[in-house]
């Protein structure tokens, strides 16, 4: 997949001279006869599978039909279980939203989604589609805020400010205010100009996941010197290796005692930093920082708990995950999206109570690292991508969006729908206390080739934790700054990365 | 000595049509086995629909057994229409597990009573139906021999070495497989506290891994790819092979070099390329019209094989491994052999198709099962030339669906992996045997 990227990222700006006419831009949204909506037919390409895509079905089917019901909706769901509660489940979510379909599809609108694999696997797509003259590009298309970037080398994205701020299709102002501001400003490109080219319908975030019941036996055991969950990293490394010596009580894995598994990834290296108080994209020069102080901090502060034997590294997809349900490591740094994972591995596990908290950090306030693919829509025809914004208003309303977070697990992306969500925060309090984390979020950098960097970042946190790489870490992440900004170079060829 | 051979080959014939008829008889029993079962289960409710096809499966393995047993001669051949009604009978049975979750023991005693029986019924093809092997008189003679004594224990002491040395290996390549046919059996619980060995056979994991994501339609789907792809690619490999190896015609060589360095470009470069002479942009590219004229020749928008089963089989159809290995096996054919053809009349086609092709069954069986393995596995390029998710899809793009951004359900993962490669399983092992005589025949061992 390193290499693909490194191919396609190439291949894409290479071709972007040659290609880029074919996408001009030039549109006048508020001059289109709504009678021109009926009847679109809109391709919606997205990596949901399982549960999250069936739910996301009858969002959809709804939507075509405010009227659909029965096993006409359990088959647009794609739901092919016998479960009759299930099926309830699935009308009720359905009955749900009824109402805001008839409101924001009046016109007939035909979305059709559609799974195109995982996240790389859509990107690989769409790089093809865009290098072939994207004459088969889909309507919608789900992106991570690089992917979109890339994307955007050969202009195959439209610019949404338009559509956001017409008088006649846009949101209001109070609408606007509405979106958690962190997740509002991810979306817009600052190295494209300030173009939306991205909409967020739901997010994610990097949070710690800790065992409430064996911190409380270290408290009770004076092998640790605070209660609840760590704040600072001092708090963190003290828990970490007390757990080491004082194994839970109640766990039931045969691995050994482990303070924290860190899983090699450039969000778990970003997420760090933030709370080690930096960034790892310095905005004013255009340029990754990632040898900033903070992380080098970061990454020294890993390698120390490495070094003690108080961390250790996840060897399997997803082994933290096996590790904390059965009770043998009492942290991990994870995407929230995982909490029913996690949920399902405790319950099958050690049965331990537990929870989430924000990362550890040095700064006053906690700094979240929120991340989620958005969606962006790809320059087709004025009309389809019309009725492709409003898809995206009905899926972005506060109440449906407020549904979506239910169903998928993700969070919403407007500050309303917790209004909505009561019950919910209710029966799943891990969800509750993440999502009280919101306001202290920060994005990693929406910036084209991030891809290989990430792969870089990953195998170099690697080395340095582990100290396979024995030298300094400062001079080790000096070297993987320069590869990520010589990365950064070769994918914006040709193009004016300008900073606000 | 030509005498004392036919003489020694008569004398085996007994054992050859014993062996045939063993298996044949193995197939009966398990048929009748499977009428038992069907009749038994029959009386039981809500099992009607099953005992069915289980009838049908019976009654065919038996009819079979008795073809096998009467025809001898074509016992081999009545013997993999039984394993394919076999086959028949063991997914349907992973369709009932439905059921068979809330099976009470005597309906389960019965079930998996069947179940094995279908399971012989397929199992049966594997069964020599040979001639044993002729040596044991030279040996003997050896015997005799006063060196023979230190002779077979050293190469006892190699033996055991060697075999040792196999045995551990091969535990280390099984360790992996039997972890993941283990794990296809447990509950999320105990793939999460990581036991080797389930408590309690989960075998609805199969049921639920089946059919939660259409792995019905996908499989349909890789059959006909691989078949398509397969096809496609022994007409191409076969002729060019042939060409390469048999024929003299100017610039050979080159154009030879010429596909081998093909093997040097990665697959991944090729990609765009493809992607753009599939969609028509490259240049015409027939396309089936609902209309009159059934097929048309286009470039561009509305002459493209996206979501169509020649875009994920026609790429794959030129492979230049493919033809390598059939020309290297072409070429140990004696030239003799060719001239005593000409000197009766035939012609390069009749040659390759009566002679060349006979005698090269291990090189294409090893040619056949590769391409099944790259297209079995293909997901990369299906996923890149599709866009409707049940119309091309093939069964490596359902497994995905058990992998979540944040999350693995391990056991259905598992269960949905032993299913998909299942396929590749019956065709090694059917195949197995000329499938390491082409390796070893071909220069590519070692």
């Amino acid at each position: 997949m390193k290499k693909l990227s490194v191919v396609l990222t190439l291949v894409i700006a290479v071709m972007a001279m040659a290609v880029a006419p074919v996408f001009g831009q030039d549109r006048d949204y508020d001059a289109i006869d709504p009678a021109e909506l009926e009847g679109q037919v809109v391709t919606f390409w997205h990596q949901h599978s399982g549960f999250r895509e069936v739910q996301l079905n009858v969002l959809i089917a709804v939507f075509n039909d405010p009227d659909i019901t029965g096993e006409e909706l359990i088959a647009a769901s794609g739901y092919a279980g016998t479960d009759a509660d299930e099926r309830e489940r699935l009308q009720a979510i359905a009955d749900a939203v009824r109402d805001y379909a008839r409101e924001y599809n009046p016109f007939g609108i035909i979305v059709n989604p559609s799974n195109q694999g995982g996240y790389g696997d859509i990107f690989s797509k769409m790089t093809t589609e865009l290098a072939a003259g994207g004459s088969e590009l889909p309507s919608l298309v789900v992106a991570y805020q690089n992917q979109s970037a890339t994307y955007q080398v050969v202009d195959g994205l439209i610019d949404m400010t338009p559509l956001v701020e017409s008088p006649i299709w846009g949101l209001a102002e109070e609408d606007i205010a509405d979106f958690f501001p962190g997740f509002w400003a991810q979306d817009i490109f600052p190295t494209f100009d300030n173009m939306r080219l991205a909409f967020p319908p739901n997010r994610s975030m990097e949070v710690m996941y800790y065992n409430i019941d064996w911190l409380a036996e270290l408290a009770e055991a004076g092998a640790i010197s605070f209660d609840g969950p760590p704040t600072t990293p001092e708090q963190f490394a003290e828990a970490a290796c007390a757990a080491v010596e004082n194994p839970f009580s109640g766990a039931t894995g045969a691995e050994s005692p482990l303070g924290y598994q860190l899983s090699m990834d450039a969000s778990r290296f970003a997420s760090w930093t933030f709370a080690f108080g930096g960034d790892i994209f310095d905005y004013d020069a255009v340029q990754y920082s990632l040898d900033s102080d903070a992380a080098v901090e970061a990454i020294s502060f890993l390698r120390d708990l490495f070094d003690q034997g108080c961390a250790g590294e996840v060897f399997e997809r997803f082994g933290d995950q096996a590790n904390f349900g059965a009770g043998t490591t009492l942290f991990t740094v994870g995407s929230s999206s995982g909490l029913p994972f996690y949920g399902n591995a405790v319950d099958a596990g050690a049965g331990h109570a537990w929870s989430v908290a924000a990362i550890p950090h040095v700064t006053e306030q906690p700094v979240q690292n929120v991340y989620g693919a958005s969606v962006s829509i790809p320059v087709t025809d004025p009309v389809q991508e019309l009725a492709t914004w409003l898809f995206l208003k009905f899926y972005t309303d506060p109440f449906v969006n407020a549904v979506w977070a239910e169903s998928s697990n993700y969070f919403p992306v407007r500050i309303s729908s917790a209004e909505s969500m009561d019950s919910y925060f209710e029966a799943n309090p891990a969800y509750a206390t993440a999502f009280e984390l919101l306001p202290f979020v920060r994005a990693e950098p929406p910036v084209p080739g991030y891809d290989p960097v990430r792969n870089e970042m990953a195998s170099v946190m690697q080395a340095a934790t582990t100290s396979s790489d024995p030298r300094p870490v400062a001079e080790i992440l000096a070297d993987l700054n320069e590869v990520a900004n010589e990365q950064l170079e070769i994918s914006s060829a040709g193009l004016d990365l300008i900073i606000d | 000595m030509a005498d004392a051979t036919l003489a020694t080959r008569r004398r085996a014939l007994p054992s050859l049509h014993g062996a045939a008829a063993m298996a044949d008889l193995f197939t009966i029993v398990c048929a009748l086995v499977l009428i038992v079962t069907a009749v038994y289960l029959a009386a039981i409710e809500g099992v009607l629909g099953v005992n069915i096809n289980l009838a049908i499966t019976a009654l065919a393995g038996v009819g079979l057994g008795l073809f096998g047993l009467y025809f001898p001669r074509y016992s081999r051949w009545s013997s993999i229409v039984a394993a394919v009604v076999g086959l028949n009978a063991i997914l349907y049975y992973m369709d009932v597990y439905s059921n068979a979750c809330r099976f009470n023991l005597e309906m389960t005693v019965a079930f998996w009573v069947s179940a094995v029986a279908a399971g012989g019924l397929f199992t049966q093809v594997f069964f020599s139906r040979k001639l044993p092997t002729l040596h044991s008189r030279s040996t003997s003679k050896a015997s005799t021999n006063g060196d023979a004594a230190k002779i077979r224990s050293r190469v006892a002491t190699g033996s055991i070495v060697m075999y040792t040395v196999m045995i551990v290996l091969s535990f280390i390549a099984l360790v992996p497989f039997f972890w993941m046919i283990s794990t296809s059996f447990m509950t999320l619980g105990e793939t999460i506290n990581r036991i080797w060995v389930p408590q309690e056979a989960q075998v609805c994991n199969y049921y639920t891994a089946w059919n939660s994501v259409r792995f019905n339609v996908y499989f349909q789907n890789s059959v006909i790819i691989a078949v398509f792809t397969i096809t496609g690619l022994l007409s191409v490999s076969v002729l060019s092979a042939y060409a390469f190896a048999k024929i003299n015609f100017v610039g050979r060589n080159l154009i030879f070099t010429l596909v081998l360095a093909t093997l040097m470009v990665p697959d991944i470069v090729v990609m765009i390329p493809n992607y753009l002479t599939i969609s028509g942009q490259i240049f015409p590219i027939p396309m089936s019209m609902t209309n009159f004229p059934f097929f048309e020749i286009g470039m561009g928008r509305g002459f493209s094989w996206i979501d169509t089963l020649p875009a994920l089989s026609v790429p794959f159809m030129g492979h230049a491994f493919s033809i390598f290995l059939l020309r290297q096996f072409f070429i140990q054919i004696p030239h003799e052999l060719w001239e005593a053809a000409r000197i009766d009349g035939a012609g390069h086609f009749r040659f390759l198709v009566q002679i060349v092709v006979p005698m090269s069954r291990p090189a294409i069986l090893t040619v056949t099962l590769l391409a099944f393995i790259g297209s079995w596995n293909a997901l990369l390029w299906p996923l890149l030339v599709t866009r409707d998710p049940l119309e091309w899809r093939p069964i490596s793009y359902g497994l995905q669906a058990f992998n979540d951004e944040a999350g693995t359900q391990t056991h259905l993962l598992t269960a949905a992996a032993f299913i998909t490669i299942m396929p590749m399983l019956a065709l090694y092992f059917v195949t197995q045997k000329s499938f390491t005589e082409g390796i070893a025949t071909t220069g590519l061992k070692g």
